[in-house]
């Protein structure tokens, strides 16, 4: 998205992440943030990367090749970059903040009807919800994620990170390159309301549809699949843990062949996926003792070998050493971090342009910006 | 963009105008086709007779013995079929398919029947947009690579999204969402405190992989209006997932070290987690974000006879963090007596940050949702009025459109004659079983 300005006054992952989108694309993404720093300069995880103590990870990561300058939302500073804009990306949480987006946005509307304005929050500016306070947790569990997984005799877990956040950042920045797109051509820009509760609602596989169309409550299974294939699961081998997708009718023969369950193969009704499913236990007991024997390498190129697709659940240190992500050159180099330091890279390139990696701002870094 | 406007389409928003032809299966690629029709572009989905599957096949009937609610037995629960019942197209009617193409048209073809390649060389010329989610020798084979495209049409833009992309060592691999999560190192970083690794409950990856591959279009469609050339993307869903771990995977770069699991804890916040309520399998998120917010959340709890969760050290965050155990294991006997929705509104009104674990049901009858109109029901071929889940985004001057999934080869014949074809001409691709709106028995 060469030529765009963008100005991010938002405090929350999903617009950080939104922004984060844009300048991987080709943007200029100006970061206005408080006196005291943007919320995600103190958030976990943390580096240690110099003399002046730990750095947050989450804000070199999201806020990589962007600029900052320090500004109130409410001053000449932000109205004068705004102004500049093609899209101002805003946030809120909780009902003050709401009330006083929603003013800063329809100001924004009416200074330059041209402009997109984009508001990131959790549950979005209008609706009984709208006041609510947010973290990336509670964004798990409204959006209808959280109860799907982990062990079902146990509380259900978040993933390792604001993922369900990241959803709404990503769904704000499909609106906005829209939006966008339609302002370059009629020259009407619009205001943008993305709540990341909807966001995530509108990521499921087939959880709502099961409802709707069956009753059906979804559950969660652990590290097997719901509920309609087996195996598509977790198993443990002598160094670690594989991922197994018998889905088809000649991977689960692959399957059977590589782990040598030949009464499985004998058995024509665990030929449908959801029988598997329903005899799961019956089903991992004949091929549980294949992982056992085996490390997580020779338990894959054997069951690959049967084309029964299979990987290794890598952790993120061997995902670092990927062949196929050093082949695609996906890992970039940041400044300023050292040199081990290795940045996720663009989530795609396009026209093969490999997009320039620097680092994160100091905060005001480009204050000059706004006299210029 | 493209200006011939000639084909009959619903209105059009953001993206009037624009024409992409979908070649996709299970749910990234049909998921950013839905989206972008859902932002006004005209998407044409093309269906091999055979793509809406043959496992679910034929002589399938109503089990009369299943009841709404009861997980529906192994022969017919892959389909997702509205009650069950997969009536006598079935093919019309699989709600896992239904609820992630609509707002799209279809074209039945098998493109390498007579005059196959013909009419989709034709519809290249006059579409925006190719979008293919096949592997990338399917690609090649299908003839539906960039090069000859962008030769049919030299203003195309075309996406290839794939498990693992079109390069490197792994491109050919088979990619369910699972073996992308543990591809990533995200699966092996999520979990209980002291547990093995933990995949999504859903095939997470494939969502954001779809987000991502709508993202690519409309930045391919961007690039195209500055160069006015052909642009190609080659999105890997493995590398989009990465984007979810960019601070992990900095974090363990520079330490050496994977990231430990932590449940639902968080460094910058205690009590952090998720707590047990009143019934079967409910519960309900809360972050404690300031020692404020503890002293109001110790005042609730206080208010329902509650004692002993405040101490001195508690009042900070390394206390508390100190003492996570013993603070989950008092609020549990607390939260337990609560319906989660109503503990949710009473934390949220002292402002503090929590959300009932929302289930499949709970979603639908959300009063949130149902205000910002997030549950969609469409009127579908062969099924009638059904729900499923909306459009997530609200613009102030614009509508999205929204429309029912198309019946396998609906538009066949409002497409080939757009494309010149007469109905003597259509009525022989039909005999030659170039077209088609029934899958082969």
């Amino acid at each position: 998205m060469r030529g765009l300005t963008i100005v991010d006054a938002s405090r929350s992952v999903g617009g950080a992440y939104c922004t984060r989108l844009f300048t991987t694309l080709g943007a200029d993404v100006c970061v206005v943030e408080p006196p005291g720093g943007h919320p995600l300069r103190s958030a976990p995880p943390w580096i240690e990367v110099g003399v002046d103590g730990p750095v947050s990870a989450a804000w070199q990561y999201l806020a990589a090749g962007k600029r900052s300058v320090v500004a109130e939302l409410d001053g000449d500073a932000f109205a004068t970059l705004s102004g500049r804009a093609d899209l101002v990306v805003l946030s809120f949480d909780g009902e003050a903040e709401r009330l006083a987006t929603l003013e800063r946005a329809r100001r924004l509307r009416q200074a330059d009807p041209a402009a997109v304005v984009l508001v990131l929050s959790g549950f979005g500016l209008r609706g009984p919800y709208a006041a609510y306070r947010s973290t990336p947790l509670v964004d798990w569990a409204m959006g209808g994620h959280l109860l799907l997984n982990g062990e079902r005799h146990r509380e259900p877990i978040a993933g390792a990170g604001p993922w369900s956040s990241y959803l709404g950042g990503a769904t704000a920045t499909i609106a906005a390159q829209a939006a966008l797109l339609r302002a370059r051509l009629t020259g009407e820009g619009d205001l943008i309301d993305v709540g990341n509760m909807e966001s995530a609602a509108a990521c499921h596989q087939w959880s709502i549809t099961i409802y709707t169309h069956q009753g059906v409550r979804k559950t969660r299974w652990g590290n097997r699949h719901g509920e309609a294939h087996h195996p598509l699961a977790l198993y443990r081998c002598t160094d670690g843990w594989v991922v197994v997708g018998a889905v088809s009718r000649h991977q689960w023969e692959g399957l059977c062949i590589a782990a040598d369950a030949v009464e499985l193969l004998a058995d024509d009704a665990l030929y449908t996926p959801a029988e598997r499913f329903d005899r799961m236990e019956e089903v991992d007991a004949a091929i549980n003792p294949f992982f056992a024997a085996r490390s997580r390498a020779e338990a894959v190129a054997e069951l690959q070998e049967h084309r029964c697709p299979a990987g290794q659940v890598l952790n993120l240190c061997e995902s670092l050493r990927s062949a196929q992500l050093e082949a695609r050159a996906f890992w970039a180099v940041p400044d300023g971090l050292g040199p081990q330091a290795r940045l996720a890279g663009a989530p795609f390139r396009v026209n093969d342009r490999t997009v320039a990696r620097t680092a994160a701002p100091a905060l005001g870094a480009d204050q000059d910006l706004v006299t210029r | 963009m493209n200006d011939d406007v000639a084909l009959p389409r619903p209105g059009g928003l953001d993206l009037r105008g624009i024409r992409i032809l979908e070649f996709s299966v299970a749910w990234a690629g049909p998921m950013a086709g839905r989206w972008l029709g859902e932002l006004g572009a005209d998407v044409i989905k093309l269906e091999h007779p055979t793509s809406r599957g043959l496992s679910v096949g034929e002589g399938m009937r109503a089990d009369p013995t299943w009841r709404r609610g009861e997980l529906p037995g192994p022969a017919l629960r892959n389909g997702v079929f509205p009650d069950n019942d997969p009536g006598e197209h079935w093919w019309n009617r699989l709600g896992y398919f239904n609820k992630i193409n609509r707002t799209k048209r279809s074209l039945c073809i098998d493109l390498k029947a007579p005059g196959g390649r013909e009419i989709f060389e034709e519809l290249v010329r006059r579409s925006d947009v190719v979008l293919n989610n096949y592997s990338p020798r399917g690609v090649k084979s299908l003839g539906i690579d960039h090069p000859t495209l962008r030769a049919i049409n030299p203003r195309i833009v075309t996406i290839d999204l794939s498990g693992f992309g079109a390069t490197g060592p792994e491109y050919d691999q088979v990619s369910w969402g699972p073996i992308l999560e543990a591809a990533s190192g995200l699966a092996d970083a999520t979990g209980y405190e002291g547990s093995g690794p933990y995949k999504q409950g859903l095939a997470f990856p494939d969502a954001v992989g779809g987000l991502h591959g709508a993202i690519a279009i409309l930045a391919a469609l961007w690039e195209r209006e500055l160069t006015g050339e052909a642009v190609h993307i080659d999105v890997s869903q493995l590398e989009t997932y990465l984007q979810l771990g960019g601070d992990l995977a900095l974090v363990s770069s520079i330490t050496g070290e994977a990231p430990r699991r932590h449940g639902n804890r968080s460094p910058d916040a205690a009590p952090q987690g998720v707590y047990p309520c009143a019934g079967e399998d409910r519960w309900i998120a809360l972050t404690v974000d300031s020692d404020e917010a503890w002293s109001r959340l110790v005042a609730l709890a206080e208010a329902d006879g509650v004692s002993g969760l405040a101490t001195e050290a508690r009042a900070t965050l390394d206390g508390r963090r100190g003492d996570h155990d013993a603070i989950d294991a008092a609020l549990a006997t607390w939260t337990v007596r609560f319906d989660a929705q109503q503990l949710m509104a009473r934390l949220q009104a002292a402002s503090i940050p929590a959300g009932a674990a929302m289930s499949n049901e709970d979603l639908v009858h959300d009063p949130h949702l149902a205000e910002r109109g997030f549950l969609a029901t469409v009127e579908q071929v062969d099924v009638g009025p059904l729900t499923f889940p909306g459009f997530p985004v609200h613009f102030e001057r614009h509508e999205h459109q929204l429309f029912a999934t198309p019946a396998l080869g609906q538009h066949n014949g409002e497409i080939l004659r757009w494309l010149g074809y007469d109905d003597d001409a259509i009525a022989a691709l039909e005999r030659s079983g170039t077209v088609t709106d029934t899958p082969p028995v």
